[in-house]
């Protein structure tokens, strides 16, 4: 890789590539065509996955890497590092995600026989025991600011016993998410149409739909978080070496965002 | 070392106390929106307008925007036009 490397040159073609056009194509053709029932676009969607993940994967083992090579960004974003703007661009990415979802939930509400008014004894969600559940997670945004500060001025005992509290709240506001489904299930609000229930279908989709995605986000984010954990553990990270804990941290802040939206959205806005 | 500096006055703890603050406030909004007579109308902007404001806080002082080049605070900042397109677009729908 290193001999690929120096031969192309230090800045050159790092990251050109035609094979990630080819996979967001395959994405556009396989869920235009799962949206519009349009079978053949379905199949050429599969096929340029596999092409496109194909090439790419064949372009690395050849000896062009796609792994980031330089510290920093050039023109327009001189100066910033190329981890950092890599994040934020997949949380843009996010944000369209997670709107796309929210803009179909509001779909959903507003074509409704029904929609549960908030404050209301037939309400189905729990508003109390979810505003704890957002403290939770704003403090677990709060415990990872907090981590992030302490890895960048090297105080590593202060860095892991907030990568740590993190971790718990996290860990916390998912139980409680799987333990409010669990009884929501057992009260009939369900993904899909039930006979107990009918007219909560809609709310129940969007619902579980919205807070679902967000659930499994949260669980990806405690993943990336054991990880930093473990790896501050092993010393990995200092006050020159902290950018791999502010990465995380600002996915853990996405997924804090996002609830920012989905509580209200959900749980205190009606019809 | 000036990164350092600007470290040590981030106002974490006063960022987290404002939106538990927001957030008690908006909790209270279905019960108290019906028992004042607050239109649907008023409460949705409100409850809209108040998670905006959580999310810039977050944005600002926690995903560190507030302290990162002009060219990365506005990068975000863009594709929020096409989100209140969507949302515009559905709601108009």
């Amino acid at each position: 890789m290193a001999e690929a490397h120096a031969a192309h040159g230090d800045s050159e073609g790092h990251h050109t590539s035609i094979w990630p056009f080819v996979i967001a194509l395959a994405g556009g053709f396989g869920f235009g065509g799962l949206a519009t029932q349009f079978w053949p676009s379905v199949f050429a969607g599969i096929v340029l996955l596999i092409v496109g993940v194909g090439g790419w994967v064949r372009q690395d083992l050849y000896g062009v890497s796609f792994a980031v090579k330089q510290e920093a960004e050039d023109w327009p974003f001189t100066g910033i590092s190329s981890r950092k703007l890599g994040m934020w661009l997949f949380i843009i990415s996010e944000v369209f995600f997670f709107t796309g979802l929210i803009a179909a939930g509001l779909a959903l509400r507003v074509r409704a026989d029904f929609w549960p008014t908030p404050g209301t004894s037939d309400f189905p969600l729990n508003i109390p025991l979810t505003a704890v559940n957002t403290f939770v997670l704003l403090a677990s945004s709060f415990t990872m600011a907090e981590a992030v500060h302490s890895a960048q001025l090297g105080k590593q005992g202060h860095l892991k016993a907030f990568l740590v509290a993190t971790l718990a709240l996290g860990a916390f506001f998912v139980l409680i998410q799987i333990y409010e489904y669990g009884k929501l299930f057992g009260e009939n609000l369900t993904p899909w149409p039930n006979t107990i229930r009918p007219d909560l279908g809609s709310f129940g989709t969007a619902f579980y739909a919205q807070t679902g995605f967000h659930g499994a986000h949260v669980t990806g984010g405690l993943l990336g978080l054991a990880y930093l954990t473990v790896m501050a553990w092993k010393g990995r990270y200092g006050k020159d070496k902290s950018e791999g804990v502010e990465i995380v941290g600002l996915y853990w802040h996405l997924v804090d965002v996002v609830w920012i939206f989905l509580f209200p959205i959900m749980y205190l806005i009606g019809r | 070392m000036e990164t350092v500096a600007h470290e040590l006055k981030r106002p974490y703890v006063a960022v987290l106390a404002f939106l538990a603050i927001v957030t008690i406030i908006e909790v209270q909004i279905p019960t108290l929106g019906s028992a004042w007579g607050i239109s649907h109308a008023l409460q949705i902007v409100f409850l809209i307008g108040t998670a905006i404001i959580k999310a810039i806080m977050v944005a600002l002082y926690y995903m560190h925007l507030r302290y990162e080049p002009r060219v990365l605070r506005l990068l975000p900042a863009g594709p929020l036009v096409f989100v209140a397109l969507l949302i515009l677009v559905v709601v108009l729908d």
